[in-house]
């Protein structure tokens, strides 16, 4: 059984390089849900289960200067957690861009990518 | 684990410290020191519609001449201590701000004060085409405060921006469903700078195809 973290982590303000370009990242949460197998016998009583890792996927608010907003399918490498080591993401969802004076904010979605 | 932004960004911490403080003593005390010392009012939705009505390019944008200074001053100025019927000795206490010094000196005074009125105010949407609004900002203020807490017109015209945008920030988290994200004048600005001279320099360690380690 590969259960291993089944939780949304927050990691606030951190700066995340996306497509070779820094960016400032906000409210950056990364989803590590799971998918489960059920087994019945066949009275339809539970006699077995099977929990493992499901798709990773997060969601992140990009804080940007003159940069351009990343594109779907943008890549980035990043260390959201110190026991699984180096992932890499794609964009997946570029949402509004919003701006105040000079300050852009765009909120994007992206996906762990399985082979790299 | 990424790096913390008030470890690795110069002056990220001091502008984070300078938010916060600004925000906090917005609700001390209805008026403020400029930079070049002069007594002022924070600046509220009534001083916007005066800066409006007399056409301030302070507000309205374009060159700043000694008289639009002394205007602008007049419509912010502390009312315990210079009454309606003080303004022509108003003027007079404040000619000297017509020289080129105290100008300029006052000129960027005025531009703080602004930066820091409007610093929390919402992100607007950027959005193509030419867009034109159907009602005042002043307006949707007053709906939103009135709507959400019941406050009078003049009451909220009176509140100064500075508070009145950080309640705005407090209803839009809390009518929204998932955390919301705002921009954070200085602390980002900061931050973005930052980034912007990582990606000058070239020193991020990613490449366009990021390959994690074995």
């Amino acid at each position: 059984m590969a259960l291993k973290n089944d939780g949304a982590i927050n990691y606030g303000s951190m700066p995340l390089t996306i497509a070779a370009v820094t960016y400032i990242a906000q409210n950056v949460k990364v989803n590590r849900p799971t998918f489960k197998i059920e087994s019945r016998d066949h009275l339809n009583r539970p006699d077995g289960k099977v929990t493992d890792d499901d798709f990773v996927t997060g969601t992140a608010t990009l804080k940007l200067g003159q940069n351009r907003v990343p594109k779907n399918g943008d890549e980035f490498l990043e260390t959201f957690d110190s026991e699984l080591g180096n992932e890499v993401f794609y964009i997946t969802n570029v949402g509004q861009s919003f701006e105040q004076a000079g300050i852009r904010m765009v909120e994007v979605a992206f996906d762990k990518k399985y082979n790299t | 684990m990424p790096p913390r932004l008030s470890e690795v960004v110069p002056g990220y911490k001091e502008a984070v410290e300078r938010e916060l403080t600004l925000r906090e003593t917005a609700f001390l005390c209805d008026r403020t020191v400029l930079a070049n010392g002069l007594r002022v009012r924070q600046f509220t939705p009534t001083h916007m519609l005066q800066a409006l009505y007399s056409e301030s390019p302070f507000v309205m944008g374009g060159n700043v001449q000694g008289e639009h200074l002394l205007q602008f001053l007049w419509i912010i100025r502390d009312p315990t201590l210079w009454k309606d019927e003080d303004k022509q000795r108003f003027i007079s206490a404040h000619l000297y701000l017509l020289q080129p010094a105290p100008f300029l000196e006052a000129f960027h005074a005025i531009q703080q004060y602004m930066e820091e009125t409007f610093m929390d105010r919402p992100a607007a949407a950027e959005v193509a085409g030419e867009h034109t609004s159907y009602y005042s900002n002043v307006a949707e203020l007053v709906d939103i405060f009135g709507h959400e807490y019941g406050w009078e017109e003049q009451y909220i015209l009176n509140l100064p921006y500075i508070r009145l945008y950080q309640y705005l920030r407090c209803i839009i988290a809390r009518n929204s469903l998932e955390e919301v994200s705002f921009i954070n004048r200085f602390s980002d600005l900061a931050a973005i700078a930052w980034a912007g001279m990582q990606n000058r320099v070239g020193s991020s360690p990613a490449s366009e195809n990021p390959q994690p380690t074995p």
